[in-house]
């Protein structure tokens, strides 16, 4: 116990530097994944199938392989496609962008799908246009299931990033790999490191139930 | 009728896009052959021309390659290795850039040929060697103590030989040396584990999760010394290791014939002048003031 409170006394510059390392990468990663996952969600609802069955295709391999497998994809095989050089870091990133992309693009979609048929028939039914329906009737009704497990990917994310510390990428468990390997104390800065992790995870969810309560307020 | 339409498009685009990915590898590593033929004719111009090398390096290894939290950047990295690696870069009149990357991302990444030099302590094994150049050694276990078995101190006389070793669990690194001196030389264990770092290995043995792990003995003994309350020790027995997979190397990209050969000139030198034993000490050192009291 002396042990841990020293550690951190000594170390704990690194383990912040870590967290917001952690944060970073969850924030760029849900931020961009939500942009491409909108896009690749209207491909699945778009009417040509060619669209349908390449955002399918693309979902199904992304859901459906290890994420660790695409870090070491991306890691090796990127720089070989794209023409300019890419540093380590940015690989990873587009990595979790990606893989993160196909799992929002499923939130939108199940959110989409979520509100009831009704809705669209009787604003049809009154003549409003197929785009205004989506844009006036459906979206904003969809937004409040999308919202709330938009925020839970962020907490998702926030654990997945731990894969990253393979690539060297600065965030907690490459602070805690740092600290360990020098000082020879695992159990120690996994103590301090999984604390962190539980506190930040603890208050973003609380955020997200805050949150998805003022939703829920017209309801 | 649909679903089954449907299901061939989606089959035809898996296809498709295999394809795609095929080709765009194959046309890059065209290009890449191309320019190369073209501008510098192999890595060591290629790197002269660029004007940085990229050595990748495990930064977990003390005193190989360790990290000092109180720097930034590129300076944060430092031990016997780094060293090696600035005096390489300096000789060839580059700027350094260290990769940190975890062990099975480092030898990937010096097979794929992704950066110029893997120095990470990297010890000699056949299999290695067929997939990458490495350099003549530049350490060598007589001077460090040689493999040994880090076990808790209640089992320091029961594990004493090779044979001792059929009832115990076995840990250590896996892809590195210690592992294939396991498989060469372990006849008989209870079971073997590998894990992805050595100090995971360590913590093992201290949580009785294995009995013994396989290790460089002054590794394990650092190890022990800074965990006075899992009471480990090294036993007396050494690993016999056939002389010419001795020594620790560096890892060069397959083919490379003169990058190797400039490398194998830098060891050369910093043998003759003995640097490589005053920085094992040097930064043996170091590695214990920044462990906390």
């Amino acid at each position: 116990m002396t042990k841990l409170v020293n550690l951190w006394i000594k170390y704990y510059p690194v383990f912040l530097r870590g967290l917001g390392g952690t944060l970073a990468l969850a924030g760029i990663t849900v931020f961009f994944g939500s942009i491409l996952g909108v896009l690749i969600a209207m491909m699945r609802m778009s009417k040509l199938r060619g669209l349908r069955g390449i955002a399918g295709v693309y979902t199904a391999v992304l859901r459906g392989t290890p994420i660790l497998l695409q870090l070491y994809f991306f890691w090796l095989g990127l720089p070989k496609i794209v023409p300019v050089k890419l540093s380590d870091t940015t690989c990873i990133v587009v990595a979790l962008v990606v893989n993160s992309s196909s799992y929002v693009s499923e939130i939108i979609r199940a959110g989409i799908g979520a509100v009831d048929k009704g809705q669209w028939e009787a604003a049809r039914s009154i003549g409003l246009s197929e785009s205004h329906v989506m844009r006036k009737v459906i979206m904003p009704q969809a937004i409040k299931n999308i919202l709330p497990a938009l925020g839970n990917e962020f907490i998702v994310m926030v654990k997945e990033t731990s894969l990253a510390s393979v690539f060297f990428v600065g965030e907690l468990m490459t602070a805690y790999q740092s600290v360990q390997s020098t000082t020879f104390l695992a159990i120690q800065s996994l103590t301090i490191v999984g604390i962190i992790y539980l506190a930040l995870t603890c208050v973003l969810s609380k955020c997200v139930s805050l949150f998805e309560g003022r939703l829920r307020v017209s309801d | 009728m649909k679903k089954i339409v449907s299901l061939i498009i989606a089959l035809a685009l898996c296809l498709g896009l295999c394809a795609c990915g095929a080709a765009g590898t194959t046309a890059a590593t065209g290009t890449d052959s191309a320019s190369a033929s073209s501008k510098p004719s192999n890595r060591l111009e290629e790197i002269k021309s660029r004007g940085y090398i990229e050595v990748a390096t495990e930064p977990y290894f003390v005193p190989f390659e360790f990290i000092d939290s109180a720097k930034t950047g590129d300076e944060q990295y430092v031990g016997v290795d780094i060293e090696i690696a600035k005096y390489i870069a300096s000789k060839l009149g580059v700027e350094l850039r260290i990769v940190p990357l975890e062990f099975s991302a480092v030898l990937a990444g010096i097979t794929t040929g992704k950066y110029d030099l893997a120095i990470s302590a990297l010890a000699y094994s056949p299999a290695r060697e067929e997939n990458m150049n490495m350099s003549e050694g530049y350490y060598f276990e007589e001077d460090s103590g040689g493999y040994g078995f880090l076990v808790r101190s209640e089992d320091k006389d029961k594990y004493t030989s090779l044979d001792s070793l059929k009832d115990a669990v076995v840990v250590t690194q896996s892809g590195s040396v210690q592992e294939s001196l396991v498989n060469d030389q372990v006849k008989a264990y209870k079971e073997f584990k590998r894990v992805s770092s050595m100090t995971d290995g360590f913590l093992m043995i201290g949580e009785k999760k294995a009995d013994v792990c396989v290790c460089d003995v002054q590794n394990g003994q650092l190890y022990a010394d800074a965990n006075p309350g899992y009471s480990l020790c090294v036993t007396d027995f050494r690993f016999t290791v056939d002389e010419s997979m001795e020594g620790t190397r560096i890892g060069i990209p397959k083919g490379e014939q003169e990058l190797t050969d400039f490398v194998n000139q830098c060891v050369e030198e910093l043998i003759a002048q003995k640097k490589i034993t005053g920085w094992y000490s040097q930064y043996s050192d170091y590695a214990k003031s920044l462990g906390i009291k």
